[in-house]
């Protein structure tokens, strides 16, 4: 039986270039990894592989404690 | 020895002749505990992502140095119980990590100085709900003296679909 191949490809694996903008310092890249909320955005979601999304993790968690990402945000606020 | 960074928040309050004296007296705090500085990057005034000690804006100070593994403990409780210095954050980084050419810190603070008028304008801009395109053109002059500008936002845009779709509606 063939089942349709919905499995999202890594981005990292896709484009190795992008490894080096896992860093705090790069946190607009960043943001593309937390919701509006600011919660970090599962990896079954994006499709990043669990190396990487423990990398991504990491540097979520140190830009937000030096403030270039919030912990928690009210889009109702924006 | 060891390579390290420190990105540390200065008061927003201090002006361009202060910032440079907080900024020389970090450095020369570091050089007391035997610690190297390699270079000093002023990323300017930002906006924080939330508010330290009531403040809305900082100016980021990015440092990297050369030290032992002991010393650059030695440098949290300074840094900790300065009142000019509302947060910090030091990691470990590589050697190949370490900015070469670096201009020097007066260039650094008058660069930063003709910026910043710009962040406190582009902010009163988005607040007016009639100007629904300002916050788009905001977003590349708020932040000039940013280190890498981001240029692959096109391949990532599958990544950030899901997201716009729901401020779209």
């Amino acid at each position: 039986m063939a089942l349709t191949n919905n499995r999202k490809i890594c981005p990292f694996k896709e484009d190795p270039k992008l490894i080096s903008k896992i860093n705090y310092k790069d946190y607009k890249f960043l943001r593309k990894f937390i919701t509006e909320q600011g919660k970090i955005i599962p990896g079954f979601v994006t499709g990043v592989s669990s190396k990487y999304q423990r990398r991504l993790t990491k540097e979520i968690k140190k830009a937000r404690n030096i403030a270039l990402l919030p912990y928690v945000n009210d889009p109702r606020n924006a | 020895m060891n390579y390290y960074e420190t990105l540390y928040i200065i008061h927003p309050a201090l002006e361009s002749g202060r910032l440079k004296d907080i900024i020389l007296s970090t450095q020369s705090m570091f050089k007391g505990v035997n610690i190297e500085v390699l270079s000093t990057n002023l990323w300017g005034k930002k906006k924080l992502a939330y508010l330290i000690d009531k403040q809305q804006y900082g100016t980021y100070v990015l440092v990297q140095l050369k030290s032992s593994g002991e010393d650059i403990n030695k440098i949290s409780t300074e840094l900790e119980h300065n009142p000019d210095i509302l947060a910090y954050l030091t990691s470990k980084i590589s050697e190949s990590e370490i900015h070469t050419d670096v201009r020097t810190l007066d260039e650094q603070i008058l660069g930063s100085k003709s910026s910043e008028p710009e962040a406190p304008k582009s902010d009163k801009s988005t607040k007016e709900p009639s100007e629904p395109e300002a916050p788009k053109s905001d977003k590349s002059t708020k932040e000039p003296s940013e280190p890498e500008a981001l240029e692959n936002d096109n391949e990532n845009k599958e990544l950030t679909s899901e997201e716009n779709n729901g401020t779209n509606k």
